[in-house]
């Protein structure tokens, strides 16, 4: 219900610039991640359009309002903005649909609208029957469908959620990103989610901001972010990236172009403008295939194998690079460590922007790190 | 949406910051404090120091040079190291047993030895002397009756050292057994299985690393016996040994409000050796918390094995020989016809305890006064301690903290310095109603709200700085101002805490002696100042029956508070386990 529009926003603490000139415009009823490394500034960022944190410079507007700027800032109670916080934040004192219904009190709404709504609400996030309930007495999935309905029955303008199901454990996320759903549906509102974990990020967002040392990196739909990462960064962050330089043989084919990897030549998809000589190729774990005896391929040697289940996660040391490391995932069967396979690459994109940046090497330890 | 859009009309035009409800409340705390707790001090200063500096220091140095005030300066300070001898020895080693040991029934051990922390000096005084004394039921004893005193060894130096040490011992206790709640169990295990036996680990590792907490304990403990005034007032007028608290008190009493700037010198004397304690408290503690390094379980206890019966025998003889029995000879000496006499079956008289409360006007008056004072002063401390506990936690008002520091100085500073100062500025007539608050009962409130302001702030701090912040940003995110979230979610989550608050306020002043012995007039008696007097004109049994009282309503009281404590968050009551 609401466009939000930030504008050059700076927020300097200690001398560190913790949100450095981001610039960004959220469509009304839009669902907007922010997505990053904990000390990105996401939650600041998150904070600033809450109004707890006054920024430095910049501009942030909601519709054609500013709510903040260097000095002056709407007050947080004003800006008719529902939050969702990590630690729920429900008054211990109040019962369910006192929890729900406080901002309606705040704003004087009679008595029978105040009871229709928490009801709405509560039925909205999977709790009818809830009211009359003691908060101390829920579970963390429903404290947190009751901070959900305490937002959708304030009806705001703007939620943020920040990073909501950090303190639920592994299924109940699941169930709990079905919840934001419904909410967002519900309620029609524009929403902005803080998180580092990639996975809620792509099955909530419409699009994704990726944030890193307080600078927005790439800010799109999680498709793109996935198959066309802008930076070195933003490769390594999503899905596992894994960053190789690359010869560009050819200009640029329609959006493909002819690359020589190890010696094996395969085309990568590029952007229009890809120039020749040296590029970075970053190559997904599940675009790497390991080739039937024969064919042609990246001659290699498997390292070690990790089971994940449907699939396996491979590390290939190749024969030309020991020392750079490649993951591969495969569902079919893996050779023994330490036979030596050829690989191809199925697909891969050149960054745009990484030309000059070494090649991370590290790629396996990364990717443990990240799980 | 248009029903969103009525709920909050127009809300987005206004872009500057509603600070208008804050700024208000702090100005009006700001207010409150520097009134109370910032005006008589700088007024004291202000007094000794008019003519400037130099005149300031050579005023005092002439002041100290006169004989009695050396002496009186000597003493407090012998006295004051010896007591906190006592205090660090007996606070010290029970925390070890409490905390390290298999002991049973640690809660009891506890509440006896945190009792000195509810009851105050000059009935503690009272009871030593009840117990020690001639008439005590301790002679009666077979084997004893050989020994008893014809004059009761109590009254001089040692008496004030034993009850003093006793008196102060509590808060070695509760800074030691701190210290050791956050030393990880992995530092004594490793001692162990590094080869050493539970009391090689008490000797090589535990002891040194409680080394810090125990020097601020026996900081505080010497600060509080310097401005000690029950104990030196009960035991070292009669023998002859004075301090500077009995020095200022005597001199001011003896000669008026004319002897106002001596006695302004001698506590700024007094004040001085209690900043440089306090001082020496902050940094030691200030270093021990970079030390310490508060990860991992504390440790279960030790098993005492075949030492459990002997140290639990020990244990429970000394809290009966400091905790009980002094208590119970104070009972007896209230039960008996007059003073004297010893407790027998035919002796035995209820005639003292109804005789106080229902024919001695002074007793009468000073219980009705004492509790309008505690009570009046109790509510008065809560109403400012929430709203400034949220500016000073919540909001983040550097003014707020600096209010808290300030609040701080009539607390930890001695109770006679506070009510000299009280005195200096109260004296005079107020600036526009024309009348003199001295010698009238406002004068008590006035020093009350001062002196206990820091002891019902702190465990409501304690509790604000445990309330998520993100409860009360929830209700800004509803649309609630700074009044309503503060009456809405902040109160009746601090509720309990501000309780707690209001009692500690409330258990503080009603038997308060030291600020109230200079201040109190005829017909605003207290009952700290009633027990004095009527000890001083030679009337025990009546002194004695006015304590039985006064205890009764002080530990029906922390009764109260206890039970009120399981709901109550960590940190806010002392004595909690």
């Amino acid at each position: 219900m609401a466009h939000v529009s930030l504008r050059n926003v700076t927020r300097i603490a200690a001398g560190r610039r913790i949100v450095d000139d981001v610039s960004l415009e959220i469509a009304d009823g839009s669902c907007q991640a922010l997505l990053g490394p904990s000390g990105c500034g996401k939650t600041t960022l998150l904070r600033l359009l809450a109004g707890f944190d006054a920024l430095d410079g910049g501009e942030i507007r909601f519709d054609d309002d500013v709510v903040a700027r260097p000095g002056r800032q709407l007050e947080p109670e004003d800006r008719r903005v529902g939050m969702v916080f990590q630690s729920y934040a429900l008054w211990p004192h109040l019962d369910v649909a006192g929890n729900v219904d406080y901002a309606l009190r705040v704003r004087k709404v009679a008595r029978a609208e105040r009871r229709s709504r928490v009801e709405e609400a509560l039925e909205i996030v999977g709790l009818p029957g809830f009211a009359e309930r003691k908060v101390q007495n829920l579970s963390g999935g429903q404290r947190q469908r009751v901070a959900l309905a305490r937002c959708l029955a304030m009806r705001p303008r703007l939620v943020l959620l920040d990073e909501p199901l950090a303190n639920l454990d592994a299924h109940l996320r699941e169930t709990m990103i079905d919840a934001f759903r419904a909410f967002h549906a519900a309620s029609g509102a524009t929403m902005i989610y803080v998180t580092h974990d990639q996975a809620e990020a792509m099955a909530l967002a419409d699009r994704i901001a990726v944030m890193d040392q307080g600078r927005l990196r790439q800010v799109d739909t999680p498709v793109r972010l996935y198959d066309a990462p802008c930076d070195a960064m933003v490769a390594r962050f999503i899905g596992q990236g894994q960053l190789l330089p690359v010869e560009v043989l050819a200009p640029p084919v329609s959006g493909q172009v002819r690359v020589r990897l190890y010696g094996y030549e395969t085309d990568l998809r590029c952007e229009a403008g890809q120039g020749g000589g040296t590029a970075t190729a970053c190559l997904r774990p599940d675009a790497i295939a390991i080739a039937g005896t024969g064919d042609a391929g990246i001659a290699a040697h498997i390292r070690d194998v990790r089971f994940e289940g449907a699939s396996q996660l491979v590390r290939i040391a190749p024969v030309s690079a020991p020392q750079t490391p490649l993951l591969l995932r495969t569902r079919g069967p893996v050779p023994a460590v330490g036979a030596l396979v050829h690989v191809t690459v199925d697909d891969g994109w050149i960054l745009p922007h990484a030309a000059q940046e070494a090649p991370e090497t590290v790629a396996f330890e990364r990717a443990q790190a990240a799980e | 949406m248009s029903v969103a859009q009525r709920d909050h009309p127009g809300a987005l035009r206004r872009r500057f910051p509603d600070m208008g409800a804050e700024t208000l409340i702090l100005s009006a705390l700001g207010l409150y404090v520097v009134v109370l707790c910032i005006w008589p001090l700088a007024r004291l200063l202000a007094t000794v120091f008019a003519d400037g500096a130099a005149e300031g220091i050579a005023f005092i140095a002439e002041v100290w040079s006169g004989r009695a005030a050396r002496r009186a300066t000597w003493n407090t300070l012998e006295a004051s190291f010896l007591a906190t001898i006592v205090s660090v020895l007996l606070g010290a080693a029970t925390a070890l047993i409490v905390a390290l040991t298999d002991l049973r029934y640690k809660v009891l051990l506890v509440f006896l030895l945190l009792l000195p922390l509810l009851i105050p000096p000059q009935i503690s005084a009272l009871a030593w002397l009840a117990m020690i004394g001639p008439q005590s039921p301790l002679w009666l004893i077979p084997g004893l009756e050989a020994v008893r005193p014809d004059r009761n060894p109590l009254l001089g130096r040692d008496g004030i050292v034993l009850v003093m040490g006793l008196e102060h011992a509590p808060m070695v206790f509760l800074a030691v057994r701190a210290a050791l709640r956050s030393l990880p169990a992995d530092l004594i295990d490793a001692a162990r299985a590094a080869g050493s036996r539970p009391m090689g680990a008490l000797l090589r590792v535990i002891l040194p690393l409680m080394l810090p907490a125990m020097t601020a304990g026996a900081a505080l403990a010497f600060v509080s016996a310097i401005g000690n005034f029950g104990v030196p007032a009960l035991l070292g007028i009669p023998g002859r040994y004075p301090m500077l608290s009995t020095l200022i008190y005597q001199r001011l009493s003896g000669f008026g409000p004319g002897a106002l700037p001596e006695v302004a010198s001698l506590a700024l004397i007094l004040a001085g050796m209690a900043v440089i304690g306090i001082a020496a408290q902050t940094l030691i503690l200030r270093r021990h918390a970079a030390a310490v390094d508060r990860v991992g379980a504390t440790h279960g206890g030790f098993a005492l094995g075949r030492w459990f019966w002997p140290v639990t025998l020990a244990v429970w003889a000394l809290m009966l020989l400091i905790a009980v029995m002094p208590l119970v000879s104070l009972a007896a000496s209230a039960l008996v016809p007059s003073v004297g006499m010893r407790l027998t079956w035919q002796t035995l008289t209820f005639d003292n305890l109804i005789y106080v409360v229902t024919g001695l006007g002074s007793a009468q008056r000073a219980f009705v006064n004492s509790l309008f004072l505690a009570g009046t002063a109790a509510v008065i401390t809560v109403c400012v301690c929430a709203p400034l506990a949220w500016l000073m936690v919540a909001r983040r008002s550097r003014v707020a903290q600096w209010l808290n520091v300030a609040a701080d100085a009539p607390y930890v500073l001695p109770g006679i310095v506070l009510s000299i100062a009280v005195i200096l500025v109260l004296l005079p007539p107020l600036p526009i109603l024309g009348i003199s608050l001295y010698n009238t009962i406002w004068i008590l409130l006035f020093a009350y709200l001062a002196r206990f302001l820091a002891l019902a702030l702190r465990p409501v701090v304690a509790a604000m700085a445990q309330i998520d912040r993100a409860g009360e940003e929830a209700a800004q995110m509803a649309g609630a101002r700074p009044f309503h979230r503060l009456r809405t979610i902040i109160l009746p989550l601090l509720a309990p805490a501000l309780g707690a608050g209001a009692i500690l306020v409330f258990l503080g002043a009603f038997s308060e002696l030291t600020v109230s012995a200079l201040l109190w007039s005829r017909g605003s008696e207290t009952v700290g100042v009633v027990i004095f007097s009527l000890y001083d004109e030679g009337n025990s049994t009546a002194a004695a029956a006015v304590s039985v009282w006064v205890l009764a309503i002080i530990l029906g009281l922390a009764l109260a508070v206890s039970t009120l404590g399981r709901r109550l968050p960590e940190g806010v009551l002392p004595w909690r386990m």
